[in-house]
């Protein structure tokens, strides 16, 4: 990969400004347009972003890709144990306004979801480490060691 | 823990959701167990389906009890809160379960338990080590998206649970990564997705015309559409419904691999590996293909309530035919095992079919009793078929000749689900047949009894051709497979490939080539289901106690 200097430093710049915006997005998911799966693929187009500035396995030395898939599994689990929290209190599956944390506000406001912050902090975990670990699949590649003499 | 059994303040049960729920939870975390701890990987993975199975059985159990013949659970909602608008129409996600569905459920996660009994074994000399870990959380996944489906009630839950099932068993097709089971992949990947979309499109079609996406006032909306007098504003929406109802007779053809959308399942069940073969073709086809069929031509659409059931009822009839007849054709044409047995797959689904054309009750009842029993045969047949080539390599049904000798228990288990599948009195195939057969007979309609006939010999050209080699053929010394180019595996195993393209293991790396027979955890799942195949035939009135009800729901 070249390497310009400018592409380089502007991309490293960048990477915090994006993650808060996709951060952003993810908080707000209650309330306004988009939601955990809009600002999981911000977040992970900032780290596709950091990687192309710096070539991949320097990227990778950052960013394990075990790190990634325990953090990607992660994700599912907070959704799946903010919906067994609502059983365990006594109501249905993923019920909502009965789970006391996080604390009740306003409808409309960043809290007035209930339990729809931490489902939608979990989807956009899930979402980002999915698209950084599409980009291992993809710039990783280097063909099947097939066990395949066939010429054809 | 008394709530974990019965949500308190509706007439539904937490297992409802807590079947996919614990199952997706342990797969996504299935990998990385492995990543440290590759042991007990597929312990774990036994262990949390064996547990979906107690709690599908125990949902089964409750369903029965339901004065209803259903539970309806509505996700998402506190103790005290609306459940419906003032229209009737319920709030948010309602997973409704009926005694069809939880039968299935826990068809689907029994076969999933013994199929990864199976895999502990066979799965070590079929894929790459590193991607066991990827293998076990697919399986995992795909028994939670397939149990998923035969629980819910909402059509857009169905349509994402669908989709996990599919996309997981795509993975399991390409896991042994040879030339064959990737391109079978990207074939079952691409019909596969052409099925899926044609769903979505109808399920939005529905939405359009109806306003809703929970199946049972979906049924009621579509009721009122249909029966609405020219003059009436709902009657403009008819159009919809026929064209959503359109949409979800190809795109579920597709799916369960009905002529002429067949080809992909020839491909794609005997490249997968066997266990997974097993799934596909015992459960894959029926729950994302023909359950739904079922389940959205009679609850949705009401096709036996409206006169367009009467246009459609020929229409199914004749695919029906030509599956039957031309999937026992083409099984007839082959000498690879798992690719007859493929073949034989569709075959039957055309079985299941004719039952569900006919649109009488008798129909329909032999139509689900057939879609049991076919599950647990097909299962039988794929897995033993594995067994063999797991043991000896052989793929092609003529080298085959005296194999039963040297090893009796698989290939007996295999000729018990032979005969089922002819059906021979005592075994359960026989039982569906005579209830479909009987079931034509009502209707008035003896050419589809002499199809089944007809059919019914040509299954035993082929069910014979492969027990004859087996028990009574020829002895042949064992000769080198011409052309035969040794190359080797990913584990350093060398690799014969046979006429057709496939690879075998080579005489030396067989695994416990002094041992005969299997080794016991690859024999258990067999025998348990030979056992059940003979149980099943012989107590067949234990199977109808559930279906006759469960057929009562979906007939209202």
């Amino acid at each position: 990969m070249n390497n310009s200097l400018i592409v380089k430093v502007v991309s490293q710049k960048m990477v915090p400004f994006i993650i808060m915006l996709g951060a952003s997005i993810i908080l707000h998911g209650a309330a306004t347009p988009g939601g955990g799966f809009q600002g999981g693929v911000v977040i992970g187009a900032a780290y596709i972003l950091f990687a192309l500035g710096i070539d991949a396995k320097t990227a990778r030395l950052r960013l394990p890709v075990i790190k990634v898939k325990i953090v990607e599994s992660a994700g599912v689990l907070i959704y799946a144990f903010t919906g067994l929290g609502g059983i365990l209190l006594g109501s249905n599956f993923l019920a909502n306004k009965i789970v006391l944390f996080p604390p009740q506000g306003e409808p409309g406001g960043l809290f007035g979801g209930g339990t729809l912050i931490p489902i939608t902090i979990g989807v956009g975990i899930h979402v980002a480490c999915t698209v950084a670990s599409l980009y291992y699949a993809f710039v990783e590649y280097e063909g099947e060691p097939k066990p395949d003499k066939e010429t054809e | 823990m008394i709530h974990l059994f019965s949500s308190a303040s509706d007439n539904g049960s937490h297992l409802q959701v807590l079947i996919p729920v614990m199952l997706i939870c342990t797969a996504l975390v299935l990998h990385l167990i492995y990543y440290w701890r590759p042991r007990i990987c597929p312990y774990i993975a036994t262990g949390i389906i064996s547990l979906s199975f107690i709690s599908a059985l125990i949902l089964l159990v409750k369903v029965i009890h339901s004065p209803n013949g259903y539970l309806e659970y509505f996700a998402g909602h506190s103790w005290s809160g609306q459940r419906y608008l003032a229209s009737g129409q319920p709030i948010g996600i309602v997973v409704r379960t009926d005694l069809f569905g939880a039968l299935i459920a826990a068809l689907v996660t029994g076969l999933g338990t013994l199929a990864s009994i199976y895999s502990k074994h066979y799965i070590p000399h079929t894929i790459k080590t590193s991607n066991i870990g990827y293998y076990y959380c697919l399986l995992v996944l795909m028994i939670a998206g397939m149990a998923g489906i035969c629980l819910t009630g909402d059509c857009f839950n169905f349509y994402v649970f669908l989709e996990v099932a599919s996309i997981s068993s795509y993975g399991l097709v390409a896991m042994p990564q040879t030339k064959q089971s990737l391109e079978a992949a990207f074939k079952y990947m691409v019909v596969g997705a052409l099925g899926s979309i044609l769903l979505v499109f109808g399920i939005v079609l529905l939405f359009s015309a109806t306003g809703t996406l929970n199946m049972a006032y979906a049924a009621q909306q579509v009721h009122k559409i249909v029966t609405a007098p020219p003059g009436n504003p709902l009657h403009n929406f008819r159009h919809l419904v026929f064209a959503s109802l359109g949409m979800f007779i190809i795109g579920l053809s597709v799916k369960s691999a009905f002529f002429p959308a067949h080809a992909w399942l020839a491909d794609a069940h005997p490249a997968a590996p066997s266990s997974i073969s097993a799934l596909l073709s015992g459960l894959m086809v029926k729950s994302t293909g023909v359950f739904l069929f079922i389940r959205f031509l009679f609850t949705v659409f009401g096709l036996h309530k409206h006169e367009y059931g009467m246009l459609l009822a020929p229409l199914l009839m004749i695919i029906a035919v030509i599956t039957i007849l031309g999937g026992s054709v083409f099984a007839i044409a082959q000498n690879d095992i798992k690719r007859m047995l493929a073949y034989s797959t569709v075959a039957q689904m055309g079985y299941i079919l004719m039952g569900v054309s006919l649109i009488s009750p008798a129909g329909l009842e032999g139509a689900i009793l057939h879609i049991f029993n076919h599950a647990l045969m097909k299962s039988l047949l794929f897995m033993s078929a594995g067994a063999l080539i797991y043991k000896t390599g052989i793929r092609d049904i003529r080298e085959m000749s005296r194999i039963g000798y040297r090893m009796p228990v698989t290939m007996v288990c295999f000729t018990v689900a032979a005969m089922s599948m002819i059906g021979i009195p005592p075994l359960n195939g026989f039982m569906s047949k005579w209830a479909l057969a009987k079931a034509a007979l009502d209707a008035n309609l003896p050419m589809l009894v002499v199809v089944l006939l007809i059919s019914s010999l040509l299954n035993a050209v082929y069910y014979f051709r492969v027990v004859g080699t087996a028990f009574f053929g020829r002895a042949q010394q064992h000769e080198e497979i011409p052309h035969a180019d040794i190359i080797r595996n990913n584990h350093g195993h060398s690799l014969l490939q046979n006429s057709y393209g496939y690879y075998s293991l080579a005489d030396k790396d067989r695994p416990n080539e002094n041992e005969q027979e299997l080794p016991w955890g690859m024999l258990m799942p067999l025998i348990i289901l030979a056992a059940a195949i003979l149980f099943f035939g012989v107590k067949v009135g234990i199977l109808r106690e559930i279906i006759r009800p469960a057929v009562q729901v979906l007939w209202r």
